[in-house]
C-alpha cells in the first residue's frame, strides 16, 4: 500500500468503549460470551475479523472479532489445548498459534497488531491474571498502536500523573489507579505526541485492560475493556 | 420520489436510539442519537456526480470535471429525505489517497452511516486487487471503530472507451463483496446490478457512451435506487427486488430503472 507523503492530521479517537464481560460492543462474535476463556484484542488497522479456534474442534470458539471493538470471553475447554487465530471464513490462514493449560479459571487476552503492509501482522498472548479485590481499580495498557516504538499512558484526574510506559506489542502489569471519574491520555514516547485520549469512570475492585489501537498519523483509538 | 409507509418503521429507530446493523439490515439508523439521520457517500467523481445532466444517447466521448456536486448523492437527499452529504471527489484513487481522508471525513462528524463506492481510478493506475482489499479494509476498521455503519459499493463495469478496465473493477468488486460479508457490513452490488440492467454493456444507456465510465441522468437514477436499497435493507437482486423498491420509495409500477439478474431458468 502506498503510504502518504504528509499527513498534518492525526485522528485522535476521544471516545472510548467500555463493555464489561458479557456486555454487547457491537459488531462482534455471535457465540455467547464468558466470564473466562478467551478474547482478542484486534488492534491491526487494515486487518479483517477474525476467529479463535481450538484445534480439533469442529467451530471456532470466538468468531469475527472486530478492529478495537470485540471485548468478550469465550469459554475454553479444559486441559492442555492449543488457539489460533485466524482470519475469519479463512481457518487455514493461521495468524497465530499459542499451546496453553486451560481451566475453568483461565482468561487469555490474544492481541492482534501490526499491520499487513509495513509490520506484519503479528500476535501475542496475553495472561488475564487479575490483581485480587481491593477498594481501587487496576489497569492495565496493551500497545498494539504501529507507528511508536513504545508510549506512555497517563491515568489521573487531571492527566497530569506520572505515566507508564509500554514497547509496541507488549502489555504492562495491572496497576492500581484511584477509583472514579479518569482522563486516560495516550502519547507516543519518543516526542510525547498526543494519540489517544479519554474520561472514563473506574469501578472499585474491577480490573481493566486499556488498548491502544491503529496507527499514529491515522488512526489511533484507546479502548478501556472491563477484565472482570 | 417519496418513501412508502411500509419503510417509515426505519425511522422509528429515531426514536429507539443507536444500533448496529447487518448485511440487508435497514441502515437508515440514527446511530449517534442526535435526531437525524446522516449519510455520507465517499468516493470519487462517480460519487460527486460527473456526467449527472447529460441524457442517454449524446455522444459523449469524454466528460467534463465540472459543476456542483450532484450524482447519487443528492437523488438519495430527495427520495429518503435524509440529510446525505456528497463527499466525491473527482480522480481520487482508494488506496492512495481516499483511505486516507476517510479519517477526516468520519472522526468527529455527526454522519450516522458511510457510503463507500470508489476504485474506479485505483484501475487506471492498475492497482493490485491485495492492496485495494487493504485499503478497504482499513476504511472498513476506521468506520466502525468511530461507531458508524457503513454501505460498501463494488464498481461499476467500465465499458466502451474504458473497457479496458473492467478485468480491474471486477477483481476489486470481487473484493468488495467479500469484504462485506466478512465484517458484514451492508452491501450494495452496483456491478451486479448494472450487468443485469445492462446486459449489452457497451450501448448500456446508463453511461455516457462511448466514454463508458461515468453514468448519464439515467444512469444516476438507478445508482440511487441501488443505494437507496442497500440503506434500506431491499435485496435488488432478487426476483421481487424492484417491487420492494418501488414499494419503499412510492414509485409507480416500472418506477424503478434497475433489472434484477434473471433466472438461468428463465434464459
Amino acid at each position: 500500500m502506498q503510504l502518504p507523503v504528509v499527513r498534518s492530521v492525526a485522528f485522535l479517537v476521544g471516545a472510548f468503549s467500555l463493555v464489561a464481560c458479557g456486555g454487547g460492543g457491537g459488531g462482534g462474535s455471535t457465540e455467547s460470551s464468558s466470564a473466562t476463556g478467551v478474547r482478542v484484542l484486534h488492534a491491526a488497522i487494515d486487518a479483517a475479523p477474525v476467529d479463535v479456534v481450538v484445534t480439533g474442534s469442529p467451530a471456532p470458539v470466538a468468531r469475527r472479532a472486530v478492529f478495537a471493538l470485540d471485548n468478550r470471553y469465550h469459554a475454553l475447554p479444559s486441559g492442555a489445548i492449543n488457539l489460533q487465530l485466524t482470519r475469519t471464513a479463512t481457518p487455514a490462514t493461521v495468524i497465530g498459534s499459542f499451546p496453553v493449560t486451560a481451566d475453568s479459571e483461565s482468561k487469555f487476552s490474544i492481541l492482534l497488531y501490526g499491520d499487513n503492509s509495513t509490520f506484519g501482522l503479528r500476535t501475542t498472548l496475553l495472561a488475564d491474571e487479575t490483581p485480587s479485590q481491593s477498594s481501587s481499580a487496576h489497569v492495565r495498557v496493551v500497545d498494539g498502536v504501529t507507528g511508536a516504538a513504545a508510549i506512555v499512558v497517563n491515568f489521573s484526574a487531571d492527566s497530569g500523573g506520572e505515566g507508564v510506559e509500554v514497547a509496541f506489542g507488549q502489555a504492562g502489569e495491572y496497576l492500581p489507579v484511584a477509583a472514579g471519574p479518569v482522563k486516560i491520555r495516550a502519547s507516543r514516547a519518543a516526542d510525547a505526541r498526543a494519540i489517544a485520549s479519554s474520561s472514563v469512570t473506574l469501578e472499585p475492585g474491577r480490573a481493566y485492560t486499556y488498548l491502544v489501537a491503529g496507527e499514529v498519523d491515522y488512526f489511533v483509538k484507546g479502548v478501556l475493556l472491563a477484565d472482570n | 420520489m417519496k418513501i412508502g409507509w411500509k419503510y417509515l418503521s426505519v425511522f422509528a429507530s429515531l426514536l429507539s436510539g443507536p444500533s448496529f446493523a447487518t448485511a440487508q439490515e435497514s441502515l437508515v439508523n440514527d446511530v449517534n442519537g442526535d435526531g437525524v439521520v446522516n449519510v455520507t457517500s465517499f468516493g470519487d467523481s462517480i460519487t460527486y456526480g460527473v456526467g449527472d445532466g447529460l441524457a442517454p444517447g449524446t455522444d459523449v466521448p469524454a466528460v467534463e470535471e465540472s459543476g456542483s456536486p450532484r450524482g447519487y448523492p443528492k437523488r438519495l437527499r430527495l427520495s429518503l429525505n435524509l440529510s446525505v452529504r456528497n463527499s466525491g471527489v473527482p480522480g481520487e484513487e482508494l488506496v492512495a489517497q481516499g483511505v486516507w481522508r476517510i479519517p477526516e471525513v468520519v472522526v468527529g462528524s455527526q454522519v450516522d452511516t458511510v457510503v463507500l463506492m470508489e476504485g474506479s481510478n485505483d484501475s487506471v493506475k492498475q492497482t493490485s486487487a491485495g492492496d485495494y482489499a487493504r485499503a478497504v479494509q482499513r476504511a472498513i476498521n476506521v468506520v466502525r471503530a468511530s461507531g458508524k455503519q457503513m454501505v460498501i459499493a463494488t464498481i461499476p463495469p467500465p465499458t466502451a472507451n474504458h473497457s479496458s478496465l473492467a478485468p480491474i473493477t471486477e477483481s476489486y468488486s470481487s473484493v468488495v463483496r467479500e469484504l462485506a460479508a466478512l465484517n458484514e457490513v451492508g452491501l450494495a452490488d452496483v456491478e451486479a446490478l448494472w450487468h443485469s440492467t445492462c446486459p449489452e454493456l457497451e450501448q448500456c444507456d446508463l453511461y455516457n457512451l462511448p466514454e463508458g465510465l461515468h453514468p448519464n441522468t439515467k444512469g444516476y437514477d438507478a445508482l440511487a435506487q441501488m443505494m437507496a436499497a442497500a440503506l434500506l435493507g431491499v435485496d435488488l437482486l432478487s426476483p421481487a427486488g424492484p417491487a420492494e423498491l418501488e414499494s419503499a420509495l412510492g414509485l409507480p409500477d416500472g418506477g424503478v430503472i434497475v433489472r434484477p439478474p434473471v433466472p438461468p431458468s428463465q434464459q
